[in-house]
């Protein structure tokens, strides 16, 4: 990210080692969220238990990214984009963290739906969203990368879209369980698998804005275009 | 995410980035140049500095910020070949213009210098020097209240009160700045330039300093230039990098120190010169 | 281990290389010391033969050969106009009265014999029995033991510098004073003491009498006047030049000139005094006043240079410090500047002082080296200064002026001991009130 250096190597050296840990935490939880697409869409259970295992990984890797962070700001005093970098590097990878809990909790959540087999699964729509969201956490990953406050912009508004295929599947599911009220278990899990990836959605477009904010120094006073319409219908 | 900056006059803005002027300005500088012989040590200067406010000048060594303080107080008249161009206003009034006598001016606009330098003298005395000469006091009980007072105001008083009659050189380093601060407060100064007060001290000594500062801004317009950035960020109102002679960019010290508007500002800010 | 990169030397290659030169750097230390313990022993060995030599030479010189005879003070002989004034003492027989006792006491009779004992007592010794009278009338008519000197003939015999071997008529003491000398030792009335003619006589041609005292008050009178010009001239220049003056061409000038002033032989400024003052102004010779002008000239250059050094030396700091309290430029001079410098200004001076009280070859050209018995009462009475009067005294034939040469020359050296003690005093303390 910085093309010129600091008198002090072993600063760059710093934030370097930082910005590559949280680019491979976010390597990690793409990983996690490809994988519990897969079994989601396949309805068969694909190393899920692994990948449930694998989430202590981000965890660590997140607490390891903080502690540097704390040690950058005790002992180089970063200043403008240095401090910048710093703080979004530490704020990105706690919400890398949280996107990695909703992939372990769709994955239990998923666990469960294979066991209850059950028969109206708007699998389609899921996996539109899985994919989407997984899509909007790389673009947000590279604008981090290349600094692009237009790119993360871009991401915060494709938002919408995941809003809106929530809302769809959350009302196919809503109505699958008036139809047919033995599926309840696993509708609930459903809807609450939809939910994880509209949350997901939204922590990304946490990300985008705090790309945009490491770029410009100030936050986005924008109004973001929401379309989660779930609540209004119920 | 900025281009790598290339330190030579070419990158160097033709004005000042940032608020140069302030809504109730204590002095004004309008296009200063300075020049040692036929070297220009500063270029087209333009700054407000408020009432009551601390502003800090920082930037590289040699980056004529050293220069421009002392030309709010003309202490560069001593300097043989230095020659200053401009205005510089104190109460609408040019500091520099022909028949204005530097002695109370000096007065008006009080120095503290990087290094402590009270006079070989007593304690009682070295504070008492600027009243005596200026004729502040009309009475012995006079010039002792204006002693204690400085003295309490720099933070001193309390430990020095029992021995006024001892060399002020006696004192540790940081009290002797602490006294030349009482020296400066003593002639009631409406500015005070500080020189890097604190580059002599231990970090303790530049705690107590600082504070002191910081209290005193209430009272006086503070004029600070500084090498540790983390000071002027600590207890400016403002701001002010130089660079080359120039004043490159100035503003509320916290967007100074978080958000620059200039590559240069922020090539030093996060330590990117070398 | 890696290929040694170019320009790298190994740690181990380092130390046995660093310790292959250290005996050579070792050995080329204890030279040096040596050099410099040799340079300082030569120095030394100087110094001890210089002041053995002055010492054993010039210790005698404080201590002369006295007689003491029984004088009868006839009030009719002494003073023949019985007012006790200078003009009748002059006009009585003090010499009479004086070679009678002498005539007792040696038992010399006969017209040569007489004439042998008178020559034994110095021609001051009148002077000295007028002046006791005056001192003190009521000695008169009685009948008082006084010590009068030696003449210089006899005290270079007591001293052991005129041989008996020698044939009669090439000695200046014949066989009969000799006998008289020995009577006079016999009955115990011929003394070894201090020599008060040295400290209190002034200048003579009679080595027995001869003193420092004009030399010394001459001196004096010089030095006053050469440090009333030469201080205040010297460190208002200094200031000026210093702290005042611009920079340009007409002050760098006079720097350097100043500097070169520095180097001029003494006697140049000798001869500008002789041009100028005794010349042109056609002020009388030999005067205090002139010397003192002529040695303030040429200690100018010295104070002027230690009172700028002196000046500079005050930190710059301490300068902003008053000026940034808003202090004037010539308050800042005098209420911070001068009295930091104050020490090495005086240093300078009194190094310029004690230059001044050594110097010669000027006071030579001024006609300060006249022969005056009369000792200067003010700065415009004519006198000479001691290193003239060590200078005179160095040239006379007679035995016992090397002596006296000698003890003039401990005198001036420890007036110059005393004046650097003076200068190490005063800048101790005033460097202490700080």
């Amino acid at each position: 990210m910085q093309s010129s250096h600091h008198t002090s190597s072993a600063f760059d050296q710093d934030l370097y080692e930082m910005s590559e840990k949280v680019r491979s935490l976010a390597n990690l939880v793409e990983r996690q969220l490809n994988a519990v697409t897969q079994s989601l869409s396949t309805l068969e259970d694909n190393g899920l238990d692994k990948l449930i295992k694998r989430d202590k990984k981000v965890d660590k890797l997140e607490s390891e990214i903080i502690e540097q962070a704390v040690q950058v700001i005790a002992l180089r005093a970063p200043l403008a984009e240095d401090l910048r970098l710093v703080l979004v590097v530490q704020k990105i990878a706690t919400i890398l963290e949280r996107m990695g809990d909703y992939a372990r909790n769709t994955a239990n959540r998923t666990k469960v739906i294979i066991a209850e087999g059950p028969e109206a699964v708007p699998v389609d729509e899921l996996r539109k969203m899985a994919s989407l969201t997984t899509k909007m956490l790389t673009d947000v990953m590279a604008a981090f990368d290349a600094v692009d406050a237009e790119l993360a912009i871009k991401v915060r508004n494709s938002d919408v879209i995941v809003d809106k295929l929530h809302t769809k599947v959350h009302r196919s599911v809503v109505k699958a369980t008036q139809e047919n009220s033995e599926q309840t278990v696993a509708n609930v899990h459903l809807l609450f698998i939809a939910k994880n990836f509209e949350r997901i959605g939204d922590y990304a477009t946490g990300i985008a804005e705090q790309v945009y904010f490491l770029a410009n120094g100030k936050f986005v006073d924008e109004f973001r275009p929401k379309a989660d319409k779930t609540s209004w219908n119920a | 995410m900025r281009a790598a900056v290339e330190i030579e006059p070419s990158n160097l803005p033709s004005f000042t980035v940032g608020e140069v002027y302030v809504d109730t300005p204590r002095m004004t500088t309008r296009n200063v140049n300075v020049f040692y012989g036929d070297k220009m040590a500063i270029e087209n200067v333009t700054l407000d500095i408020a009432e009551k406010q601390v502003v800090s000048f920082i930037g590289p060594s040699g980056c004529g910020k050293s220069t421009f303080l002392r030309c709010l107080n003309r202490m560069n008249d001593t300097i043989a070949n230095c020659r200053v161009e401009g205005e510089i206003k104190l109460d609408d009034q040019n500091i520099y213009d022909a028949h204005i006598d530097v002695v109370p001016l000096r007065a008006r606009v009080g120095m503290v210098f990087q290094k402590p330098n009270p006079f070989p003298k007593s304690i009682y005395d070295n504070v008492a020097y600027g009243p005596r000469i200026h004729g502040l006091a009309s009475s012995k009980e006079e010039l002792d209240g204006i002693v204690e007072a400085s003295l309490s105001r720099a933070g001193l008083w309390e430990e020095v009160a029992s021995r006024l009659d001892q060399s002020g050189t006696g004192l540790s380093g940081g009290q002797q700045q602490r006294l030349c601060i009482a020296r400066a407060i003593a002639v009631s100064p409406e500015v005070i330039l500080m020189d890097e007060p604190c580059s002599a001290l231990d970090p303790i000594a530049t705690a107590r300093i600082e504070e002191l500062i910081f209290e005193l801004r209430e009272e006086f317009t503070i004029v600070m230039v500084t090498h540790s950035m983390q000071q002027a960020a600590r207890i400016s109102n403002r701001t002010a990098y130089f660079h080359l002679g120039r004043l490159v960019e100035v503003g509320e010290t916290s967007t100074i120190f978080t958000n620059p508007k200039h590559e240069l500002t922020n090539s030093y800010i996060t330590g990117r010169f070398g | 281990m890696s290929e040694p990169r170019k320009g790298i030397i190994l740690p181990q290659v380092a130390v046995s290389r660093v310790n292959a030169s250290l005996a050579r750097r070792r050995a080329s230390e204890r030279r040096f010391r040596t050099y410099g313990r040799i340079a300082i022993g030569i120095a030394l060995a100087f110094l001890f033969t210089l002041f053995v030599s002055i010492f054993t030479k010039g210790i005698p010189g404080f201590f002369q050969y006295y007689v003491t005879l029984e004088v009868v003070i006839d009030r009719e002989k002494i003073d023949p106009a019985g007012d006790l004034s200078v003009q009748s003492l002059y006009d009585g027989d003090a010499r009479g009265i004086i070679r009678s006792a002498l005539y007792d006491a040696t038992g010399a009779k006969g017209r040569s014999g007489r004439k042998a004992a008178g020559k034994l007592i110095s021609l001051g010794a009148e002077q000295r029995l007028r002046q006791a009278i005056l001192d003190n009338p009521s000695l008169l008519g009685k009948k008082v033991a006084m010590k009068f000197a030696l003449d210089d003939d006899v005290d270079s015999f007591l001293r052991g510098y005129i041989s008996r071997a020698v044939p009669e008529k090439d000695r200046r003491i014949d066989d009969t004073q000799i006998e008289f000398i020995e009577k006079l030792q016999r009955l115990q009335l011929i003394s070894y003491d201090f020599s008060d003619y040295l400290i209190f006589g002034s200048a003579s041609r009679d080595p027995e009498i001869a003193g420092i005292k004009g030399a010394f008050i001459g001196s004096m009178l010089t030095l006053a006047i050469c440090l009333l010009l030469a201080f205040p001239m010297g460190v208002a220049t200094a200031v000026y030049l210093e702290e005042f003056a611009p920079k340009n061409r007409i002050t760098e000038i006079i720097e350097i000139n100043i500097n070169n002033l520095a180097a001029v032989p003494s006697v140049v400024f000798g001869i500008l005094g002789l041009a100028v003052f005794i010349a042109m102004f056609g002020m009388p010779r030999s005067i205090p006043l002139i010397g003192g002008v002529v040695l303030a000239l040429m200690t100018l250059p010295t104070i002027i240079i230690s009172s700028r050094a002196a000046i500079r030396a005050v930190p710059p700091s301490i300068r902003d410090a008053a000026l940034g309290v808003g202090a004037s430029k010539l308050q800042t001079v005098m209420h911070h500047v001068l009295p930091l410098a104050m020490p090495g200004m005086l240093t300078g001076t009194i190094i310029g002082m004690a230059q001044a009280l050594g110097e010669t070859a000027p006071l030579l050209m001024i006609g300060m080296v006249a022969f005056i018995v009369d000792i200067p009462g003010s700065v415009t009475d004519p006198g000479t200064v001691l290193p003239v009067q060590i200078f005179m005294w160095a040239d006379f034939a007679e035995r016992m002026f090397i002596h006296k040469t000698s003890a003039a020359i401990i005198v001036l050296l420890v007036f110059l001991i005393f004046m650097n003690a003076v200068a190490i005093f005063i800048r101790s303390r005033l460097e202490r009130r700080w």
